[in-house]
């Protein structure tokens, strides 16, 4: 089981952390909460009505991700933090309306919202390596233009970039592996994973080679940091990643400030 | 000659409120047009229908014989290549530490599919292009950390790596101090003489129209209410009307200056 877990935590703190560059670098951090609730909200409405949770979660997800890829790319150009906002309590209306008809157990539900390692089977590690190393493939390839996306969509516009279909690619793979990643940190928690790994990658990064090196590093560490806190003393798994990623982050800024360096803004 | 853009009756609404138009002109390519206007008279607007990132509520228009609304998002895409453009400002992450060298490596990516990787003769190009603009000591200098006058010189020449046939400008001085404002003019100037290249240009500063713009469009409130020569343009009545201030054209080296005589009319 401690290969499990400590394969597990690998998979996700890499594939997250470099998630999170993305998804911080193009400001649009309500993406990835507004996907993972959206999963959160499927994978409950699932087990409360019978149905493979992870199914209705991916399903759920997916859907998100399409719905703010085409709302933020068509001609109506709706605010992307709008949006993921307004999807965000919708879902959540969804995940507590849902929570509301469950007559049993309510474990396999709060293990959804708040995560946990210890749980995690073979079949979904399978699920975990093959979704991360679509991920790791997809930013190995398009890594120039999905950094030209993450500079300015504007430019990438206006260089001749088809930066709709880029988006709206990279939004289905950010649902497929946050949706696999759920039962790590938990719906509630994935926000904090996605954002503090490249929040100190960004403080520490001289250039993007390294920013994603860092992010992967720092997400790895708190993951399997966090396994081991919440092992060792019993506790959230979901909580102890979160609050090693943000003492990650707290040492980076430490780090910048020490050397003088541009801190994040 | 060919004509590069053929705008007729183009007009822009949005929420109730026309932007621009409606509009109807001809720039042949080759032409060198500078656009004068107040905040708000619908020169970047007009940019925006002639780099085909923005589609006319009514009316029509072709770049390059060719209607940009009709193609398909990739021909599109294709087409905006050849449009190098520099908006007024430029919203870019500030978070990622790209280089002088990856703006312009990211020019060139419209002519490449996803998995995009530059060539030697690409990379050359760049080199060539950071020499020309004087920016090869700040090539691999982070460009969030570059002046307001660098980063439009470094945004020029990101337009011009993608070798366009055209070159939109909008307000490429703005903000900037005298020195840099002259320094720019001056570089634009030399690119238009050196180049055979098609330049429209807005600008509110007179004297920052390059030489070689011999026609002028004059935008007021959203109309175009001169198209004609740059002599006639520029006549004490002419932009008293369009400032709806009392104007008067100094001439000094060859370069002509429009100051405020007073109290707005």
């Amino acid at each position: 089981m401690l290969f499990l877990w400590h394969a597990a935590a690998l998979l996700s703190g890499s594939s997250i952390g470099l998630l999170g560059v993305y998804v911080v670098g193009m400001r649009m951090p309500f993406l990835g909460i507004g996907i993972a609730h959206a999963a959160l909200a499927g994978a409950v409405a699932g087990h409360v009505f019978g149905f493979p949770p992870f199914i209705c979660a991916l399903l759920l997800a997916l859907i998100a991700a399409l719905l703010m890829s085409w709302l933020t790319t068509s001609s109506a150009q709706a605010d992307l933090g709008t949006v993921t906002g307004i999807m965000l309590s919708f879902t959540m209306g969804i995940a507590f309306l849902a929570m509301g008809f469950n007559q049993g157990d309510m474990s396999p539900v709060l293990s959804m919202m708040w995560g946990s390692i210890l749980f995690v089977r073979k079949t979904s590690l399978i699920l975990m390596a093959v979704l991360s190393g679509v991920l790791f493939i997809f930013l190995y390839l398009c890594r120039l233009p999905m950094d030209s996306l993450l500079f300015s969509r504007t430019a990438a516009r206006i260089s001749g970039m088809n930066e709709k279909k880029l988006l709206m690619v990279f939004m289905l793979i950010s649902a497929f592996v946050i949706t696999v990643n759920l039962q790590i940190v938990g719906g509630l928690l994935m926000y904090s994973l996605l954002t503090n790994p490249a929040a100190a990658a960004y403080a520490l990064g001289r250039n993007m080679k390294s920013v994603r090196v860092f992010a992967m590093l720092s997400g790895v560490v708190s993951t399997i940091g966090g396994l081991w806190i919440s092992y060792l003393w019993d506790l959230s798994t979901g909580a102890c990643i979160v609050l090693v990623s943000t003492a990650l982050y707290s040492f980076a800024l430490i780090a910048t400030w020490k050397f003088k360096k541009q801190p994040l803004q | 000659m060919k004509n590069f853009a053929r705008v007729e009756s183009a007009m822009y609404r949005s929420q109730g409120k026309i932007l621009v138009g409606p509009a109807t002109f001809t720039v042949e390519q080759g032409e060198c047009i500078g656009i004068l206007g107040a905040n708000g008279a619908g020169k970047s607007t007009l940019l925006n229908f002639l780099n085909a990132t923005l589609r006319p509520t009514s009316g029509s228009i072709s770049l390059f014989e060719k209607n940009p609304w009709r193609l398909s998002e990739k021909e599109r895409c294709l087409l905006r290549t050849k449009i190098g453009t520099v908006m007024q400002k430029c919203d870019y992450s500030s978070l990622a530490p790209f280089t002088v060298r990856d703006l312009l490596s990211m020019g060139r990516l419209g002519f490449h599919g996803c998995a995009a990787r530059l060539d030697t003769a690409e990379k050359n190009a760049i080199q060539d292009l950071l020499e020309e603009f004087g920016l090869a000591a700040l090539a691999d200098q982070p460009y969030r950390q570059l002046s307001g006058g660098e980063q439009q010189k470094a945004q020029i020449a990101r337009a011009m790596v993608q070798n366009p046939v055209v070159l939109l400008l909008d307000e490429p001085t703005a903000g900037l101090d005298p020195d840099w404002q002259e320094k720019l003019v001056l570089l634009i100037e030399a690119l238009a003489a050196k180049r055979s290249i098609t330049l429209l240009i807005t600008t509110h500063a007179v004297h920052h129209l390059p030489r070689c713009c011999s026609r002028l469009f004059l935008l007021k409130q959203r109309d175009i209410i001169f198209d004609g020569k740059r002599e006639t343009a520029l006549s004490d009545q002419l932009l008293s009307d369009l400032y709806n201030c009392p104007m008067e054209v100094l001439r000094h080296n060859n370069r002509s200056y429009c100051i405020s005589k007073g109290d707005a009319l």
